[in-house]
């Protein structure tokens, strides 16, 4: 954590809402990322986003230095297990609330170079979605944390609670899952990801 | 069937393996494995191109700054410090109570003097009135000593106390007690010993009768302050 960082969580504790709002925007790409593929919807992604930095603001006494994005995306991940139960709890409306992957809201920065390659990462990505979708919860959460995020086996097991063995099972089994469904449709995968088959 | 064990086993590490969350020694195995296993080396093939396909996933725009409002991290409200309703009327009660039984306990003592009369010794008055005299001070002390106390405890009853402590009106109430209290022993004075307690009952400050006048205050005060609390209680 940088001083500035730690700076500004300093003066966050006091009530200073600014200083807390410059955190704010430097995570709120990345956790509103964590929560749209976990939730999927871009409406919920976009509550639970909202909803973990007002208890992160509330919380900010709880956080006992060490990682202060990974305590930010622990609360996120909360946020989005209080999401998942709400709409568990209340299934019918999932039903008339689109939430598919097709709702994503995809935004490519960087266009490839040609259409039809752009269409084709557009494409993968909505499949990948789906994929995750697919998952059971807690492997999709270990998943998109190491892959998506980056976060190392340690802290997604500081995240999620879990222990690093069961984390480092969530992940293998997810990866597992997410290959069998990727090699059904390799097609979409561009050259360079495509896995060299046997004899190619 | 020992190899598909050790094959299964090894398979299930390649994703660990991947991350390089393996150790030397099992790195080491895993590896030597892999040089011999081919559908191995395909399984990890498919895990990097996954978790290539994954970290190449366009991170997506927030559709809208996420800052925080003030009125989104305002605390709620903090209750109004309404006066503690049930702890006052709790308090009133007991009060009441102690009240009354001061009074009936006095009266009873007054009543027995009466009975048994005669100008009494201040000291067998005093006393019984002054629950929290010790024995010792009850024999120990003079007449005017003993008055003084009775009318002192009397005052100092601890449900005057609360009262005064609770309604404000109440302040004035313990005065009165304390006046005479304070006036007693003086009268007393100067007419030292023996005809000294004579002198003092007749004068109508007999403390069985300041003790009464002052608890029967007490109580009337208390009834008033039970009925403004129940009447601002209706009100809220």
């Amino acid at each position: 954590m940088d001083i500035d960082e730690a700076e500004l969580i300093a003066r966050s504790r006091q009530g200073d809402l600014d200083a807390f709002n410059r955190l704010v925007e430097r995570y709120q790409r990345p956790v509103y990322n964590l929560c749209l593929r976990m939730l999927t919807a871009p409406q919920a992604a976009e509550d639970a986003t909202q909803d973990a930095f007002i208890a992160a603001y509330r919380a900010l006494d709880s956080f006992r230095g060490g990682s202060f994005r990974a305590w930010l995306f622990r609360i996120a991940t909360n946020a989005c297990y209080d999401e998942l139960r709400r709409r568990r709890s209340r299934p019918i409306l999932s039903l008339d609330e689109p939430q598919g992957a097709e709702q994503l809201p995809l935004d490519l920065p960087h266009p490839g170079p040609t259409l039809e390659e752009h269409a084709q990462r557009l494409e993968l990505a909505r499949y990948l979605q789906e994929a995750l979708d697919a998952l059971p919860v807690d492997q999709r959460l270990a998943i998109v944390l190491c892959d998506i995020q980056g976060f190392d086996y340690s802290e997604i097991a500081e995240i999620t609670g879990a222990s690093l063995g069961t984390v480092k099972s969530r992940i293998a089994r997810a990866r597992l899952r997410l290959r069998g469904l990727l090699t059904a449709h390799r097609e979409l995968l561009p050259p360079s990801f495509r896995p060299t088959s046997e004899g190619s | 069937m020992f190899w598909f064990n050790r094959h299964r086993r090894l398979r299930d590490q390649l994703s660990a393996y991947t991350d390089g969350q393996l150790t030397a020694a099992e790195t080491e195995a895993l590896e030597r494995h892999l040089a011999a296993c081919v559908d191995c080396r395909q399984a990890l093939e498919d895990i990097r191109a996954t978790v290539l396909a994954l970290r190449d996933l366009p991170s997506v725009e927030v559709p809208r700054s996420f800052a925080l409002r003030p009125e989104q991290v305002a605390r709620p409200a903090r209750p109004r410090p309404a006066l503690a309703v049930p702890v006052l009327a709790t308090g009133m009660r007991l009060a009441g109570a102690a009240l009354v039984f001061a009074l009936a306990t006095v009266l009873v003592v007054d009543l027995g003097d009466l009975r048994g009369d005669s100008g009494g010794s201040a000291a067998s008055q005093a006393a019984p009135a002054g629950l929290e005299a010790s024995p010792e001070a009850r024999m120990a002390a003079p007449p005017e000593e003993s008055e003084r106390m009775g009318v002192t405890a009397a005052a100092d009853d601890p449900a005057t106390e609360a009262l005064a402590e609770m309604t404000p009106d109440a302040a004035p109430l313990p005065a009165p007690g304390q006046e005479e209290g304070e006036a007693a022993p003086e009268l007393p004075m100067p007419a030292a010993n023996g005809p000294a307690a004579a002198i003092g009952s007749d004068s109508g400050l007999d403390p069985l009768r300041v003790a009464e006048v002052a608890i029967a205050a007490a109580l009337a005060l208390l009834v008033v302050g039970s009925l403004t609390l129940a009447y601002a209680r209706r009100k809220v």
